[in-house]
């Protein structure tokens, strides 16, 4: 009697036994994903980031299969749709909200750190590159500085983790200040005419003095260069501000508009030409070749050169002439030009 | 008298394993002695890691849970150090089976893949850090590819009972990764000073700039990611408004004096990372834009050392610029690859 139980029990065992061996379920084991990355547009704390969460999955997803990230470390989820979500695995995928339609995969904001994907009808394969880019109109949120760690689960059958680095300001400003720059000179700031004569040819000035002799310039020759350039935004305007000739109570009249010189005429004037890779002009009351003016007077400045824009050197030659008549009265004739560069900034 | 012999043959046995032990500890390569996490077979007494199994004996032995305190397992317990957070709860959202008890006490075991109706008591290995990964295979003859043995299994899949690692060839491993990353920026703004049309000026962090090239800023990054990381940024040229200092683009160059130029370089020290081109050059470059990233360094392996960047600004203008603040907002991100 006591064979026959101990027998019974051991056939009962080994049929429990081959049952566990042959008959019993598998259950899959959770694999470990790799080639894991996430890519966030941003690593700052507390600021809305975009991701692209690539992982490869070395078992698959069968359909009806739940794909869950569970972010930590303050990590907010919050707000984010289906809408904000593309998914490839590796072909694109649909994601609608809620359950899973047909093969498109259902997304749920379970809570303000989990999102859960459920696969529909299709599968991914095993060795697949699965990868979720959250980049909608609703971002996640960065939690605090430190390590945030993503996790990979659900019942799909693997886990992963990946870990980012969160920082308080993952930003680097660079700044660098362009100066507001003018030039301007003039090249020689005396100038003489010699002794003006009435016949023969008009006078002008140049940089020597040429003491007692008469009009040593007879065809018209630059007095003087002024040079400017800037940078402004609406370059410069160089004015001059000065009266004619005079000697006390006598003057040489000005031209008071632009005109050819008449010999034997009492008149004053000046005209520039501009030069140089600037794009700077002469005014047109002093631009006219073989045309002289000179529209200002002590008190009042006028417009002699000008550019719109940043403009890079140009120089301005500046020739003055003069003539007298044969009873101009004798004396010494002067006068002091001011010439103002403003940059228009 | 039978009891005693047993008991003493067992002992033999265990002091012959703990031999054993003693000797693979002293002759396994130095990483193994060193690895973070360890386990060891021991007494309940003198573990001071975490118990995450216990055994009847040596060999040909029953297991019980950690939770148990049968004094016969007291002396066979799977003992378990160096991770900090590594626990044996199967409550715990990071963790992993390592095996399936038929009871509490007692027991046979089965490996994890199975579901035996009888086997409803789970081992488990835990980590309360989300960011370790926690890894359990079964494999004959040795660990290779993981951290530890937790110990041998008399046979396969199921109804097992269990050994010290070196009891049976059917291994029970066990890896735990505990991913790690950090990064560092060191400043966060840095200046050029007035820019020049005469000269090169290089951006310096106390914002006043440099005729001469120095480091405006540095990156550290380390991370023990298996495939490393990529450090990539994002931004456009310095700019104000819509007036540009152009970028000097994807080809490493000295900027001409005198032209309008911006552009970066890098030189990375330590670590296993290194800058990329057009960055690593003697040259600067600068071919990002507002809204795309680009590569300026990346490791092909975390070893787990820090890798500092030094990065280098230069910008140069013509003379023509429109005055005023020029500025740009680089965004940087350092993505690791597990």
């Amino acid at each position: 009697m006591k064979k026959i139980t101990c027998s019974v029990l051991m056939v009962g065992l080994f049929l429990i036994n081959f049952g566990y061996l042959f008959m019993a379920p598998r259950i899959a084991t959770a694999a470990t994903l790799s080639v894991l990355s996430d890519t966030v547009s941003t690593l700052t704390t507390l600021v809305d980031a975009s991701h692209v969460i690539k992982f490869t999955t070395p078992t698959g997803i069968a359909a009806n299969r739940t794909v869950i990230l569970t972010f930590n470390n303050s990590t907010s989820t919050t707000g984010v749709l289906f809408s904000d979500v593309t998914i490839t695995a590796p072909g694109a995928i649909t994601v609608n909200a809620g359950a899973p339609l047909t093969t498109n995969w259902g997304f749920v904001n379970t809570s303000s750190t989990v999102l859960t994907f459920t696969t529909g009808t299709g599968t991914v394969a095993p060795g697949s590159i699965v990868t979720i880019t959250f980049n909608g109109t609703n971002k996640i949120n960065n939690g605090s500085a430190g390590t945030t760690v993503l996790q990979i689960g659900g019942n799909f059958g693997d886990v992963g983790t990946i870990s980012m680095a969160i920082v308080t300001n993952g930003v680097v400003q660079l700044s660098a200040e362009v100066l507001s720059t003018l030039t301007f000179s003039i090249s020689d700031n005396d100038i003489f005419f010699g002794n003006l004569k009435s016949s023969g040819s008009s006078c002008w000035a140049q940089g020597t003095d040429p003491g007692n002799n008469t009009c040593p310039t007879v065809t018209e020759t630059a007095a003087f260069n002024l040079i400017a350039a800037t940078n402004a935004t609406t370059g410069y305007t160089i004015s001059l501000q000065g009266d004619t000739l005079k000697s006390g109570a006598n003057s040489i009249p000005a031209m008071a508009t632009k005109a050819a010189p008449t010999v034997g005429t009492e008149q004053f004037g000046i005209r520039a030409t501009a030069s140089g890779s600037g794009t700077g002009a002469v005014a047109s009351d002093y631009t006219t070749a073989g045309q002289y003016a000179l529209t200002s007077n002590a008190t009042t400045p006028v417009a002699f050169a000008s550019v719109a824009t940043p403009s890079l050197s140009n120089t301005y030659a500046v020739s003055y002439m003069a003539n007298i008549a044969a009873l101009t009265k004798a004396g010494s004739y002067t006068t002091a030009h001011t010439y103002i560069t403003t940059g228009n900034f | 008298m039978i009891l005693k012999k047993i008991t003493i043959f067992i002992l033999n046995k265990y002091k012959i394993k703990f031999y054993i032990l003693i000797f693979a500890s002293i002759f396994l390569p130095i990483s193994y002695i060193y690895a973070a996490f360890s386990c060891s077979i021991t007494t309940s007494a003198l573990c001071t890691g975490t118990v995450l199994l216990r055994m009847s004996g040596s060999t040909n032995a029953h297991a019980e849970l950690p939770s148990q305190s049968t004094a016969v397992y007291n002396n066979n317990v799977v003992c378990c150090t160096g991770v900090t957070g590594m626990g044996n709860s199967c409550a715990t959202s990071n963790k992993q089976i390592f095996a399936r008890l038929s009871g509490v006490t007692n027991a046979h075991v089965e490996k994890n893949t199975e579901s035996g109706i009888n086997y409803t008591q789970n081992a488990c290995l835990s980590s309360t850090y989300a960011g370790d990964e926690i890894k359990i295979g079964y494999q004959s003859t040795n660990c290779n590819g993981f951290d530890v043995t937790l110990f041998s299994m008399s046979t396969t899949p199921t109804n097992s009972q269990v050994g010290i690692p070196t009891a049976y060839n059917n291994k029970v491993c066990a890896k735990i990764f505990s991913q790690s990353i950090s990064f560092n920026i060191s400043d966060n703004s840095a200046g050029f000073g007035a820019l020049s049309s005469s000269g090169l000026r290089y951006a310096t962090p106390n914002g006043q700039g440099s005729a001469t090239e120095a480091e405006s800023y540095s990156l550290s990054v380390s991370t023990n990611a298996p495939s490393g990381y990529i450090v990539m940024f994002k931004g456009k040229t310095l700019s104000k408004s819509a007036i540009i200092i152009d970028p000097i683009g994807s080809t490493p160059t000295t900027p001409t004096v005198g032209s309008k130029a911006f552009g970066l370089r890098a030189v990375a020290a330590g670590g296993s990372g290194f800058v990329v081109s057009p960055y690593n050059s003697s040259g600067f470059a600068y071919d990002a834009t507002d809204n795309l990233f680009t590569t300026i360094a990346q490791a092909s392996l975390g070893d787990g050392n820090n890798t500092s960047f030094s990065i280098r600004s230069v910008a140069t203008i013509d003379s023509l610029l429109d005055p005023g603040l020029f500025s740009t907002d680089l965004t940087y991100i350092v993505t690791a690859n597990y």
